[in-house]
């Protein structure tokens, strides 16, 4: 009874971690355009460039980072593992950003071919993808950069 | 025979191979208008792609072609009061809507307003003092107001130096700066953001005006942001007082922040300053924060602090907060009536947000008022306060 009691009191306390647990599973990958000069980036730039603290790359280019639908497992795992913050967290600070900078959420794309699209033409843009779709990047305009775990 | 029936057999096999090849022309033109059909609205649709929704022209129509966004809040409540010598009242006290307007030139410059228009009933006698017109602490008469709550233009060089002018929320700590009502989880604020009177600033003067100039950079893995501003104090129109903040975070989860703020009032000069700590771990948050007002000629000071702590279910969905918040004023001044007081509010209440945009809070705190200022002319200070309130973000 008390190993009961100690599990339901678990998920009470912790639900997140329930609720994501199986869906977290897949990977994502980062595409930029062909034409960006970057070849890596850190969690910390991704944060930086998706919650718009940082708006331009190296090269001054504008940044646009394409996000994806919230019912998405890409979105998911981006959300709980790169941002580290809930769906909620980033929706609340969106609507604060709107409130009081008139900043808005990164525009969101409903598939990965959206998003690959999107990179292609556009040369600031930065988005994700699974890692599923990322082998479907040949003859695309757009280029895989790596993440690394620092910053994280 | 033999050469007629192969003759027959041949004619028949070349009748059939001529209709074959008319169908597969007929296909093949087809399929190439269909194909050539694809591609022009495959064309159409990347131009309105690219033309309206990601360039987000044409949206509205602004005078100068610059990208306009617009949105706002819309917030309204039930209050329900009552104390040993309150009278027991409830109301539909407040409604507030919020126009925010923002307009981007380019990726450098911007305009930011918010137009606010509030229909309440305000709080009579809010420390409950016997020596006042309206005796008791009641539910007031009807206020109608409409006015810009911030408006600034930014020039943002880079993250490092980003330059504001106008007029916005003062970024000091954090209850001060968190004034968007849809965000809060706790509709009846902080002590210390409602401690100044009609004649001084009491803690802190709520809003920048003029310049305020902002900034983050990276410091061995976690981030270090300031804030400089000007405002001038309502107390002396002809002054201009400063204040700036200086924050640390590690982005995930802990906020460290240390603010000042100082400005000439009718008679003395004041400064201010105050500490304040956000922490995140899992579902829980924790924000407290403490402030502290001096002033010039051996003046008592004021004080306030609160502890927050919070937790959230279901993804956010669900929320649960506790607040226990102080405050002492020593100066506070209610009209022209002299009222010092010491207080503390012990809360607790539940938020619901069946969707990002739309909070539902329901919430209760108990006003105690301490030592001396307890009791006044006999009149018991302490009340209750339940919300039941709505905020919704669009």
């Amino acid at each position: 009874m008390k190993t009961v009691l100690l599990i339901i009191l678990t998920v009470i306390l912790y639900p997140k971690d329930f609720v994501f647990s199986a869906e977290a599973a897949e990977d994502i990958v980062f595409i930029v355009n062909a034409d960006n000069p970057v070849t890596q980036i850190t969690h910390n730039e991704v944060r930086d460039y998706y919650f718009k603290r940082k708006r331009v790359w190296p090269n001054s280019e504008s940044v646009r980072f394409i996000d994806r639908n919230l019912d998405n497992q890409a979105r998911r795992h981006f959300v709980k593992n790169i941002l580290k913050k809930s769906n909620s967290e980033v929706e609340q600070f969106w609507i604060g950003q709107k409130l009081y900078t008139g900043d808005s959420a990164p525009l969101r794309e409903t598939s990965d071919a959206g998003t690959i699209k999107f990179c292609s033409s556009f040369k600031g843009s930065i988005g994700y993808i699974s890692a599923q779709a990322a082998e479907t990047l040949t003859n695309t305009r757009v280029k895989i950069i790596k993440l690394e775990k620092v910053g994280d | 025979m033999k050469n007629l029936f192969f003759a027959l057999i041949l004619a028949i096999f070349s009748t059939l191979a001529t209709a074959q090849n008319d169908t597969s022309t007929t296909y093949l033109k087809s399929l190439e208008q269909r194909l050539s059909d694809l591609e022009r609205q495959q064309r159409e649709s990347e131009l309105w792609y690219n033309e309206y929704y990601v360039l987000s022209k044409n949206r509205m129509t602004p005078f100068l072609g610059e990208k306009i966004s617009f949105g706002g809040f819309f917030e309204t409540n039930i209050s329900h009061m009552g104390g040993p010598d309150t009278q027991s009242q409830t109301s539909a006290n407040s409604n507030a809507l919020g126009l925010n307007i923002a307009a981007e030139f380019n990726d450098q410059f911007r305009l930011v307003t918010q137009q606010l228009t509030v229909l309440n009933y305000p709080l009579q006698n809010p420390h409950n003092n016997p020596a006042l017109t309206q005796p008791q602490r009641q539910f007031g008469n009807y206020f109608f107001g409409s006015y810009v709550a911030h408006a600034y233009l930014e020039y943002q060089r880079s993250e490092t130096f980003i330059l504001q002018t106008g007029l916005g929320y003062v970024p000091f700590g954090a209850a001060f700066q968190q004034r968007e009502p849809f965000l809060s989880k706790n509709r009846q604020g902080y002590l210390m953001v409602h401690a100044s009177d009609t004649s001084y600033v009491r803690i802190a003067f709520p809003l920048w005006m003029g310049v305020h100039a902002s900034g983050a950079f990276e410091l061995r893995n976690s981030r270090v942001g300031y804030n400089v501003y000007t405002f001038s104090p309502p107390t002396n129109t002809k002054t201009l007082g400063a204040g700036s903040r200086i924050w640390w975070s590690n982005s995930h989860n802990l906020t460290l922040g240390t603010s000042i703020q100082t400005g000439e009032q009718a008679t003395n000069y004041f400064y201010s300053y105050g500490f304040d700590v956000t922490y995140k771990y899992m579902n829980y948050e924790f924000a407290t924060e403490y402030a502290r007002n001096v002033g010039s000629g051996g003046i008592p000071s004021i004080e306030s602090y609160y502890f927050e702590p919070s937790v959230e279910f279901a993804d956010g969905e669900w929320v649960l907060y506790a607040i226990f918040d102080y405050l002492k004023n020593p100066l506070y001044v209610d009209g022209v009536t002299a009222d010092c007081f010491e207080k503390s509010a012990t809360g607790a209440g539940v938020n619901w947000l069946p969707i990002p945009n739309v909070r539902f809070r329901f919430g209760g705190a108990r006003h105690d008022y301490l030592g001396e200022t307890a009791i006044v002319s006999g009149q018991n200070r302490d009340y209750f306060l339940i919300d039941l309130s709505a905020g919704i973000a669009f």
